[in-house]
């Protein structure tokens, strides 16, 4: 097995990393308050014993992930994630050991493509790009702003000018 | 040529058809008013009762007056490029549609059209959304027949414009544009052999009993049935005369639905267009343009697959919610497979369908049995809970490892010049055919346990009107990488073809 499909070159931001670091945390501390308050009510209000049970398991559940979700995944994610444009065809790539996927999209194909930015992503001066065709869309996710709508730009003349040839 | 294109003034439909929607409208109302009185009684109060009447009237009187001013609204005109349909109740509404937009037409002639001369068309317009398509309903034949072969018309213009340089050739052909040559036609035998096949035994078990609870609601006509079935209970020669008759009862029942469905039953196609007619009293006709056909897709089920029956479909964008659309792209509804594929890459020129395909490797077969090992664990909790019930977790096993090993025996895949077919399904199997340049997207996945024995999955988008995902896992990795480049080759000699 050494013929590989060739990875596309380009590579999302390391701020990446930083970035998902935080919204993860935030979203596991959301996620730690409701289950504590759902425990305090458990107690407060004399529920049955089960579900203190069941709430105890999700909270070393969450726990366990919150520390690969917030510590591995992020490096994992920003290190395999790749992707290429070129006149013809966009290609993505990610993921790695569990499950790789390798993404092939004809310019021709495109319906529309946008950058957008939440306030996280603004912080750290990304954007993500959402390709859109028939089929889905796509999301290259935390590219440096600038390069983003360069990139934008890009894939809309491509894509348009194939449009308008077909 | 321009013979075909007369610049017309917008037309409307057949005034019979306000006759038609008010008719429809008031059995409409009669039937609730007949659930109402059922569920209220006639016992209650007279102003309620009144209300009631007077609501009914208003609605009725709303009702004609919306059909009235639709019907006076609704209009229609073709002209060269583009089709303009105004309509609407109290607001009007103006809708401009390229003609290039416009996928599939269907022409559907319900026995009560049939009786005044009447048809109605389908436009279907490759749209999202409850607009996806435009009905023409109660045009006279002529008419229905203006427009489609002015579509035919037009098609055939608009590639005159796209290929100028082939405009010798299809000069050439002129005469065979218009000349549709028959493919296929339904024997009585294959109609009958798809009526035993199509189970239709249980349709008419179920619609049996769905007639004695309804009959039941009104009637007490359980001691009849009681009589009836203690009559055929008196010895076993009677109990087996009685199930003959259910059986036989059940397989005429069967073989008439299907004859009226598919009786003139035919496939027809000239240059640009694929004809589908069928019907016995409701009679409609389907066409779309050859190009408009985005990928094939020939079902096997599991009854007919000893038989080697399949039932072949055609994909379009315009595979809308409608129930008469589709129906109509089933190209051949029951066909014997060989003759199935000779006929697709005779209708069809643009598809070639090869018989040979590349079976799955036997560590693929391994992967999936793995992969549904999980079973194991449902099995065992269902054991566990109720260990008298042990019966059901060893069939879930057999049942799930069955279809796994058949999954991975019956999938199979081939790439041959621009064309791409993948088969998958397991009791039931499904060959998918399409082209290189009908692929919207095209992904390759490869998950831990496939890279350990060098196996990748392999997807593939075709437009549709809710996209349609191919997929067949567990191919060799190579395969799949082939696949990748092959659609990323596909691009890059399209500029060159000067696509």
């Amino acid at each position: 097995m050494t013929q590989m499909i060739k990875e596309p070159k380009q590579q999302i931001s390391p701020n990446a990393v930083k970035m998902w670091r935080i919204s993860d945390a935030i979203m596991y501390f959301i996620a730690l308050c409701i289950l504590l308050i759902l425990l305090y009510f458990q107690q407060y209000y004399e529920w049955k014993s089960w579900i203190r049970f069941i709430l105890c398991v999700l909270l070393i559940l969450l726990i366990i992930s919150s520390i690969v979700e917030i510590v591995i995944v992020p490096i994992y994610r920003q290190r395999t994630w790749r992707y290429e444009v070129d006149e013809k065809y966009i290609q993505l790539k990610y993921g790695g050991v569990l499950k790789k996927t390798h993404l092939i999209i004809p310019m021709t194909k495109v319906l529309y493509v946008n950058t957008n930015q939440g306030p996280l992503l603004r912080k750290y001066g990304l954007s993500t790009i959402k390709i859109g065709t028939m089929a889905s869309v796509h999301e290259i996710p935390a590219i440096p702003e600038k390069e983003a709508a360069e990139l934008r730009e890009k894939i809309a003349m491509l894509a348009g000018i194939s449009e308008s040839n077909e | 040529m321009n013979t075909g294109t007369t610049y017309d003034k917008a037309r409307r439909i057949h005034p019979l058809w306000i006759v038609y929607s008010i008719a429809k409208s008031i059995k409409e109302l009669v039937l609730f008013v007949i659930t109402f009185l059922i569920y209220i009684g006639s016992d209650s109060d007279s102003i309620f009762l009144r209300f009631a009447v007077l609501s009914g009237v208003f609605y009725l009187i709303y009702k004609v007056v919306s059909i009235l001013l639709e019907w006076i609204h609704f209009k229609y005109l073709f002209t060269e490029k583009e089709m303009c349909i105004h309509e609407g109740r109290f607001i009007k509404e103006s809708r401009y549609i390229p003609l290039e937009r416009i996928q599939g037409i269907s022409r559907n002639t319900p026995f009560f059209h049939r009786l005044f001369g009447l048809t109605s068309l389908l436009l279907d317009i490759g749209a999202a959304g409850n607009k996806s398509s435009v009905k023409l309903e109660m045009i006279t034949c002529k008419e229905a027949e203006r427009i489609q072969k002015y579509f035919s018309h037009a098609d055939y213009l608009e590639r005159d414009v796209n290929k100028p340089n082939e405009e010798l050739t299809l000069e050439a052909n002129l005469p065979e544009h218009f000349s549709r040559k028959k493919h296929y036609e339904m024997t009585s035998k294959e109609i009958f052999v798809a009526s035993v096949t199509s189970l239709s035994f249980l349709i008419f078990m179920s619609l049996l009993y769905t007639l004695y609870s309804n009959l039941n609601d009104f009637f007490s006509i359980d001691p009849y049935i009681e009589a009836v079935l203690s009559f055929f209970q008196k010895s076993w020669l009677l109990t087996t005369v009685g199930i003959f008759a259910l059986l036989v009862l059940s397989m005429a029942y069967g073989w008439g639905r299907t004859y009226i469905r598919y009786r003139n039953f035919e496939v027809t196609s000239d240059q640009q267009r694929i004809f589908i007619k069928k019907g016995l009293f409701h009679q409609s006709e389907f066409s779309i343009p050859k190009e408009k056909v985005e990928a094939i897709i020939v079902n096997t089920k599991f009854l007919k697959k000893m038989l080697g029956i399949v039932e072949v479909k055609i994909v379009s964008t315009g595979d809308g919610e409608d129930e008469q659309l589709k129906t109509a792209n089933i190209l051949f509804p029951f066909i014997d497979k060989n003759r199935a594929l000779l006929l697709i890459s005779e209708i069809l020129p643009t598809f070639k369908v090869e018989t040979e395909m590349v079976n799955l490797p036997r560590a693929a077969i391994f992967v999936k049995l793995v992969r549904s090992s999980y079973i194991w664990i449902v099995a065992g909790v269902i054991f566990y809970i109720w260990p008298r019930l042990w019966y059901v977790p060893l069939a879930l096993l057999i049942l799930v490892h069955t279809s796994q090993l058949l999954r991975g025996l019956s999938s199979g895949y081939k790439l041959s010049g621009p064309f791409i077919q993948l088969q998958s399904g397991s009791f039931s199997t499904k060959l998918f055919i399409t082209t290189r340049m009908k692929i919207e997207e095209l992904k390759v996945t490869e998950s831990v346990l496939q890279r350990r024995f060098g196996l990748a999955s392999l997807e593939i988008s075709t437009r549709s009107k809710s996209i349609q995902v191919s997929r067949i896992s567990d191919i060799p990795k190579n395969m799949a990488i082939r696949y990748y480049q092959w659609y990323a080759q596909a691009e890059k000699s399209k500029e060159i073809t000067g696509m």
